[in-house]
């Protein structure tokens, strides 16, 4: 970004605008700076692309005459072998992911106070959280994935009484056609893999800013925008999370 | 907090070479035509790659009209040239396919949309708003690069020898999805998936600069009322832009999923050679809504810029102020609005709901408001006026034109009854090639001949122009007025051959002609392209203002500053329309000229 | 970025209206699962599914005016992000048609 390739020298020998402001020129009519303007804007774009995903998951789940339920999928828990704690893993996820988000805003706080260590203390903290979020999604995959699901089966089915039933591959065997509507593996591994690469690259920006903010290059710079920047795209990945959580977990 | 004492690599630019002597960067070749970060370079270079795209995509289709007018002939010096697409003479069928999919992928995404607004955006939004560069040079530069990357990769795909992506350029599933259904729907779609991604990437690099360089960087009084309609328009377009493209990318993800992980977002009950498989419970009209939703906006995408070319274009050349300039700016908006909810028009017959598909009509239906009101604008604009026929003016009008003929057809399709009849015949294609197709051309044309002064600091030549329009009008009616009757009679689009077809044995004398015509136009192209190259090193000198035109642009220096201007830049203090003033000496009054006193009072009542 | 510096008082209220977002949507959060949990087997969905989209909503606007900082920006520039949205409102309606049209196609074979 811009940003990166400042010159400073010139500075001091004339009164230079603003960045977000041309030369000295007419304002912005949202009086926010160029940068902050394209980060926000390509969020709004992003948004468009999530939002691609859960109507096309809509239309496809108002297609299905059944469709699984998420307290019966969603239900394990790491380390409590085989007790049924249904949207217990995922709360402690949606948690992380907006303790994170707390994390990240307060490290912008900070950088309006020009606080370096304060930066980096609770940036510090927000990377570990999206570490952990993520760190948890792999657990929550992995787990499907043993119980059979791929993105293109479904071993959650329409048993007795509509009930969702878990087909046992293990010890039933595999059928030739998926048990349950293929949609439901798919979409799920598809949207959820895609936010998670959202938050992977969320944490790998994150972890340049951290270290960015270390060596000073925001203190030289005079201001900390470029956190702002990073902690929008973070917010951002929160704000997807709560859609995603709304479509596969509680609708 | 301390902004004051901020700089960016922006005002960089100001230092180095507005105040500070002794700073100069060492500029090689490389990094002054190559990996240049200066906007008006990155400009030449989109539109030097589009050019070339259209060379190759305008190949293509004389290849695929050579086919369609001489059925039953054989070429054997085609086939000396082109080697595997032919065999005995003759283009075989996969490769019909083929060519008829890149040449409506290059000429939609890569010439008009790509090149068209990486070429204006680039060159005129800067200039005309008066800043030094975009926001981000960085960015731009990289949008071009990956415009540049995801070209090789569409290219490259060509040359499988499975063949390039063969499924139309709306690429529809099932066809897309499966690749054991024909040679070019496996590695030639993969690539062809991959550079869409890339081109996304590209457009939104792009168009994120566009918007952020318009809102931000405008000099001193050029609010937002005072600024030219090409940068409107090039605003408009480059949101269309960050709200649809998105909605492509997550199309063609799920259809990547599809294809490499065998999930069924858009596949169902499929059954391959009597062996029933595995899909169940997608579909692929779901696919084409999501195309759609790009896919109907991206028309506007390609269209309004070459709308806001023609406007500053006819109102200079006709020398009189832009009638209904803010009615001009509200229909852009409207047109952009609605663009986003007619989508699925294109649909009516794949199997939507009936009931939604009426909806879609009333919306569909709405678009002919600001579409006639940017046309009487046109209208009215040169009516009466003194009109100087120069090469941009008579492709502006050669654009109305066109945009008149083709929207009219436009009003036709949009009624579901009607297009049940018309729907994937050559009635559709005839009315999208005039309104859109030629009609961007046109502006593009129009665009080139007027800004080539300012790009290169040379004129191109009036007469070869003149001889490159007329053949180029005539023969664009030529090709594509004939297709709606074709159309009418019932013959349907993407078809080898109709020679199974009986009835349709009365167009084998059209077709003929239609591709005799389709032949000339793209020879005659190299009319421009030659006086294009030859005038960038040979054209005569052009002086500051050859035009005589208000805007920004025209107070650069002609050699083309890195920074655009020595010392400050220009001050705004008017609207760009100032033509033929009563009581003014001069026909026309720049931008940057401040009011005078008795217009001051004006302005005040 | 803020032109000015922040003065300890103005600096203490907004990290104190970041933690008050934090809790409420921590407590939004715990309702949506409860009632998914308590309610959910036993109120239809046409009831849940709105509750839940609502609430879900109000997360977001919490995110986005406090976490994103919007709420504090001008007025057109809210606007100018939250317009588009209308787009997606009537991609979600024609969309919906289309998924029910669907239902019907898709167990029309057999
Ligand atoms: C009054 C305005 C317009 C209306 C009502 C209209 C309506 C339609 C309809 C209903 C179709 C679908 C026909 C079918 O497939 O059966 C269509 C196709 C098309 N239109 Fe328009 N149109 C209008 C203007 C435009 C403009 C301004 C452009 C481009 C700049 C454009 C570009 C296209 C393209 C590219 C297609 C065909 C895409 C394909 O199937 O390959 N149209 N139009
Ligand atoms: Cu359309």
């Amino acid at each position: 970004m811009a940003e990166v390739l400042e010159i400073k020298e010139h500075h001091t020998a004339h009164q230079l605008p603003t960045p977000d402001n041309g030369e000295g020129g007419e304002k912005s009519p949202m009086n926010i700076s160029y940068g902050k303007t394209m980060m926000w804007y390509f969020l709004l774009s992003d948004a468009f692309t999530f939002s691609a995903f859960l109507i096309a998951y809509a239309c496809l789940r108002l297609g299905h005459k059944w469709w699984p339920n998420p307290n019966d999928v969603f239900n394990a828990m790491p380390f409590m072998g085989h007790h049924k704690i249904p949207m217990g893993f995922v709360s402690i996820m949606t948690f992380i992911l907006i303790m994170s988000s707390v994390f990240v805003v307060r490290a912008v706080q900070e950088g309006h106070r020009m606080n370096k260590n304060g930066v980096m203390y609770w940036m510090f903290w927000g990377i570990l959280g999206g570490a952990a979020f993520l760190g948890c999604q792999a657990w929550e995959w992995q787990h499907l994935l043993a119980e059979g699901m791929r993105p293109f089966y479904n071993v959650f089915y329409e048993g007795k009484d509509g009930l969702t039933t878990l087909w046992n591959i293990h010890e039933q065997g595999k059928p030739m056609f998926s048990p349950g509507p293929v949609a439901f593996g798919a979409l799920f591994f598809g949207i959820t893999g895609f936010h998670g690469f959202h938050v992977f690259t969320g944490v790998c920006l994150n972890i340049w800013g951290f270290f960015a903010t270390a060596n000073g290059t925001f203190e030289k710079r005079g201001h900390y925008e470029m956190i702002e920047k990073l902690g929008l795209y973070w917010h951002f990945v929160d704000l997807v999370w709560v859609f995603v959580f709304l479509a596969f977990y509680l609708m | 907090m301390e902004t004051l004492h901020t700089v960016t690599e922006q005002h960089a630019h100001t230092t180095a070479h507005g105040h500070d002597g002794g700073h100069h960067h060492t500029e090689t070749f490389i990094s002054k035509y190559i990996f240049s970060l200066d906007h008006k370079t990155i400009g030449k270079q989109f539109l030097i790659t589009g050019m070339i795209w259209a060379v190759i995509g305008g190949l293509f289709s004389v290849l695929f009209r050579i086919q369609l007018g001489w059925p039953d002939e054989t070429f054997p010096f085609l086939e000396r040239m082109f080697g595997a697409w032919y065999t005995d003479g003759k283009l075989n069928p996969e490769a019909y396919y083929s060519l008829i999919t890149m040449h409506g992928t290059i000429m939609v995404f890569f010439v008009l949309t790509a090149s068209l607004s990486g070429t204006f955006a680039n060159v005129l939004i800067p200039l005309q708003i008066g800043a030094r560069d975009m926001a981000s040079p960085l960015m731009n530069a990289l949008s071009y690069w990956f415009f540049v990357i995801s070209g090789i990769i569409m290219f490259a795909s060509i040359f499988l020898p499975t063949g390039a992506a063969s499924a139309g350029w709306t690429i529809y599933p099932p066809l897309s999805a499966l690749p054991q259904t024909s040679p070019g729907s496996g590695d030639g779609m993969s690539l062809w998936l991959l550079a869409m991604v890339l081109f996304v990437v590209s457009t939104l690099l792009g168009g994120l600069n566009y918007v952020s360089t318009i809102l931000n960087m405008r000099t001193k009084g050029m609010s937002l009322f005072k600024m030219p309609l090409t940068v409107w328009a090039l605003f408009f377009t480059a949101i269309i832009g960050i709200l649809s493209f998105p909605v492509l990318v997550s199309g063609v993800v799920l259809l990547i999923f599809d294809r490499t992980l065998g999930t069924s977002f858009y596949l169902s009950h499929i059954v391959i050679g009597g062996v029933p498989q595995p899909y169940a419970g997608g579909s692929p009209i779901l696919f084409q809504h999501l195309f759609w939703f790009l896919g109907h906006p991206e028309v506007y995408i390609v269209i309004l810029p070459a709308m806001g070319m023609v406007s500053e274009i006819l109102a200079v050349h006709a020398r009189k102020p832009i009638f209904g300039y803010k009615a001009m700016i509200f229909s852009i908006l409207g047109i952009t609005i609605l663009g986003f909810i007619v989508w699925a028009h294109h649909m009516f017959m794949a199997g939507i709901n009936p009931f939604l598909g009426s909806v879609f009509t009333f919306f569909t239906l709405l678009i002919a408001i600001p579409s006639a009101v940017k046309v009487f604008n046109w209208i009215t604009t040169i009516w009466k006026g003194n009109l100087h026929i120069t090469p941009p003016f008579i492709f502006a009008v050669g654009f109305v034109s066109m945009f008149i003929s083709g929207g009219l057809t436009g009003i036709w399709l949009g009624n579901s009854t009607i297009d049940i009849q018309l729907h994937d015949t050559y009635f559709v294609v005839a009315h999208f090639h005039i309104v859109m197709g030629i009609a961007a051309f046109f502006g593009m044309f129009a665009g080139i001949y007027h800004w080539f002064p300012r790009m290169f600091g040379r004129m191109m030549n009036t007469n070869l122009a003149y001889i490159h329009f007329a053949i180029t009008f005539v023969g664009s009616y030529l090709i594509f007025w004939p297709m709606h009757f074709q159309g009418l009679a019932g013959v349907p689009r993407r078809y080898y051959t109709n020679n199974n077809f009986e009835i349709f044995a009365v167009f084998n004398g059209m077709n003929k002609v239609i591709s005799i015509a389709a032949i000339i136009v793209f020879f005659a192209q190299f009319l421009f392209l030659v006086n294009f190259f030859w005038s960038i090193f040979k054209g005569k000198k052009s002086t500051q203002n050859p035009w005589n035109a208000n805007t920004l642009e025209w107070t650069s220096p002609v050699e083309g500053i890195h920074g655009n201007w020595h010392g400050d830049i220009p001050e705004v203090h008017r609207w760009a329309y100032d033509y033929s003033r009563p009581g003014n000496e001069s026909d026309f009054i720049p931008q940057n000229v401040p009011l005078t006193d008795k217009e001051k009072t004006e302005a005040d009542h | 970025m803020s032109d000015h510096q922040l003065t300890e008082e103005e600096y203490k209220a907004q990290v104190a209206g970041v933690w008050k977002v934090t809790v409420i949507l921590s407590i939004v959060t715990v309702v949506e699962v409860a009632a998914a949990l308590i309610l959910g087997p036993h109120l239809p969905k046409w009831i849940m599914n709105p509750f839940y989209a609502i609430a879900s909503i109000a997360k977001a606007f919490f995110i986005i005016g406090e976490f994103m900082h919007l709420k504090y920006e001008k007025r057109v520039f809210m606007l100018s992000l939250g317009l588009p949205l209308f787009f997606l409102l009537w991609a979600i309606i024609a969309f919906g048609v289309e998924g029910n049209y669907l239902h019907k196609l898709l167990y029309l074979i057999k």
